[in-house]
């Protein structure tokens, strides 16, 4: 197999060295160049054809942001984002993802080592590499179609206040963040509540919630421990932590805490599927979004056979169609449908399934 | 390294001129696209990689002062430099031209040596003290 | 109005040949050889309703000098496009510094134009004449109009 070709873009001659040595232990990776400034990068990407970059969004000149646009509209290559754990870097990070990176890598500091973020480096080129440009916001093909008409939307307050005791459980991986935003900018604030898996690092989770929150009618925020999961709010399980929904009484709440990485993920979207399956059985909705690998698939097949509605992204709108496929594979997946039919999807599943249930009793 | 310029100006004499003084004096230029106005200038910009624009205050079809308008008004374009190569010396004009988001200004007649020094700046690099970066220790 | 704007004017005409064009010229009234044929070209500098038109004329011979340092091209390669264009660049320069040498400074630069090849020894009399290793090569001159309603 053909190893995938890296450019390191970073103006620290430490980090460069580091990451160029961090991926030479592996046979898949081929670093074939670094930059130190987006110059350089541009004659480099230009000249060695890399599959993939790693590129640090504070850098002297021109930032990583306007190198990162320029380069997305004349020379489409997966980014991976390198950004320090600060707010100002955090919100970066977004707009990278925005503006058409895939994947943020959080830098080595504080308590987390080069160990650490070495496997998280590998596990991250891997997943850009077979990120494909179906959401380049520059493609205006896309761009149109990504627009939902969300008068299409079956926006009957009446028959979603008859939903109140759902939950819609969502997970996503790389190029997530772009495809939940444009889901959950069209649910309307009638919507059951909302429990996200997002894999992304601590921090940028915090920065994601606030930029959706700002942009969705529902309200969105970083889940904490023991917040309540409530019609028109959507929890975003926090980078480096587990979240799971637990129930008591007529009340569902969230759990958010430390355990093993799951799927080589925390948060992991099986961690949460799996604690839906069991609390909220056939109340709930399950939806799996673009990313690699294959986090999500099992706690789908749970929710499946509790009886949950599951929804799958499909491949032609998927930056990587490979989390949804695994859940199609695995069987727990009753439904398939494009990225911008997602959010009418969840509501003609609603409302649907309340019907029945009245229907029934 | 090189930076991709773009020169906008109705005299394709002063464009030949530009570039030659640029190539002397030791900028490091990499490739050249050329606008006879404003309005070409857009155009080239919408679909190719540009570092740097030089361009004139005085020309027809769209003038220099109508691009950089233009140009700050799509958005896009906030950290591309603009740099006018210029016989205009009216300080409140050029100062216009500063508060619409101009860069810089070179006054036509010009020392080569001049230009490079001062483009070279505005591209970030500085003179003398290392901080310019270069392919060293990045080579593979 | 005459000695008011040569010293300026003067200044302005060396600053663009010198750094420009590399050519160094003298200032002396040195008879016209008999039926020369100039290139001109002019530029307007604009203020209230008042109009500087500058005028700027070059032998054939100097022109190409010019162009052929401006260019780096061999002279007799010159097209005639690029002998326009550049007695146009010049016309420019030459109102841009000399409009920095003026006391008032809100004159408005226009376009400059190539007006045509002339015979004409015409605005002679007021002209700044150029001349170069004891030839005329060209001249210069002013005139002041006002805006008609």
């Amino acid at each position: 197999m053909e190893p995938i070709k890296v450019l390191i873009v970073d103006d620290s001659a430490i980090v460069r060295k580091i990451f160029a040595q961090e991926l030479s232990r592996h046979q898949d990776m081929l670093v074939v160049g670094t930059a130190p400034d987006p110059f350089v990068a541009r004659d480099k990407i230009v000249k060695l054809q890399p599959h993939v970059i790693t590129l640090d969004i504070e850098m002297p000149r021109m930032d990583g942001l306007s190198f990162l646009k320029k380069l997305m509209k004349f020379h489409p290559i997966p980014a991976v984002i390198v950004s320090s754990l600060t707010t100002r870097n955090s919100q970066m990070a977004l707009e990278a993802m925005e503006c058409g990176a895939v994947e943020v890598l959080a830098k080595p500091g504080g308590s987390f080592s080069v160990g650490d973020m070495s496997l998280q480096l590998v596990e991250k080129i891997r997943s850009a590499s077979q990120a494909r440009f179906l959401s380049s916001p520059q493609n205006p093909a896309v761009a149109s179609r990504a627009r939902p008409p969300s008068l299409s939307l079956p926006l009957n307050h009446q028959a979603l206040s008859e939903t109140t005791h759902k939950v819609i459980a969502m997970g996503a991986s790389t190029g997530g963040t772009e495809a939940l935003k444009s889901v959950l900018t069209q649910l309307p604030s009638s919507c059951p509540g909302i429990v996200v898996v997002q894999h992304m690092p601590p921090r940028f989770t915090t920065a994601f919630a606030e930029r959706l929150n700002g942009l969705c009618r529902i309200e969105v925020r970083e889940a904490r421990d023991g917040d309540s999961v409530t019609p028109g709010l959507a929890l975003i399980a926090p980078g480096n932590f587990h979240m799971l929904l637990k129930r008591s009484g007529a009340r569902y709440y969230v759990e958010v805490k430390n355990g093993p990485l799951v799927c080589h993920q925390r948060p992991s979207v099986d961690v949460l599927f799996h604690s839906v399956a069991k609390f909220a059985g056939s109340n709930a909705l399950g939806v799996i979004m673009t990313g690699m690998g294959r986090d999500g698939a099992r706690g789908m097949l749970e929710m499946h056979r509790a009886g949950a509605h599951t929804i799958a992204q499909d491949e032609a709108t998927c930056v990587v169609f490979g989390m949804p496929k695994e859940a199609i594979r695995q069987g727990g997946v009753r439904e398939v449908v494009p990225l911008e039919d997602i959010p009418g999807g969840i509501l003609r599943a609603l409302i649907s399934h309340s019907h029945g249930r009245t229907a029934e009793n | 390294m090189s930076y991709n310029v773009l020169i906008v100006d109705d005299s394709r004499s002063m464009r030949k001129v530009i570039k030659k003084a640029l190539n002397l004096s030791g900028f490091r230029l990499g490739d050249w696209w050329e606008a006879e106005n404003g309005r070409q200038a857009l155009e080239l910009l919408e679909s190719n990689w540009i570092d740097l624009v030089l361009c004139d205050l005085h020309m027809p079809v769209m003038n220099g002062k109508d691009f950089l308008k233009a140009l700050k008004s799509l958005g896009n374009y906030d950290d591309l430099p603009v740099v006018f190569i210029t016989t205009e010396s009216n300080q409140e004009r050029l100062g216009e031209l500063m508060a619409l988001g101009a860069t810089g200004y070179v006054r036509k007649p010009f020392h080569p040596e001049e230009i490079c020094s001062y483009l070279s700046g505005i591209m970030g690099e500085k003179n003398g003290n290392g901080m310019v970066c270069t392919d060293e220790g990045c080579d593979f | 109005m005459e000695m008011e704007w040569c010293a300026p004017m003067k200044g302005a005409i060396s600053e663009v040949l010198e750094t420009m064009f590399f050519e160094i010229v003298e200032f002396d009234r040195i008879p016209a050889p008999f039926d020369t044929l100039y290139l001109r070209s002019s530029i307007e500098l604009l203020r209230n309703d008042k109009v500087l038109h500058i005028s700027f004329l070059a032998t054939e011979f100097f022109a190409r000098s010019l162009s052929s340092n401006f260019l780096s091209k061999n002279r007799d390669e010159l097209t005639r496009d690029e002998l326009e264009d550049m007695m146009r660049e010049l016309a420019n320069m030459i109102g841009g510094s000399f409009l920095s040498r003026m006391a008032e400074q809100d004159w408005q630069l226009q376009i400059p134009a190539f007006i045509s090849h002339t015979s004409t020894d015409e605005g002679g009399r007021g002209a700044l004449q150029l001349s170069r290793e004891g030839r005329r090569v060209g001249m210069i001159f002013l005139q002041e109009n006002t805006l008609q309603g």
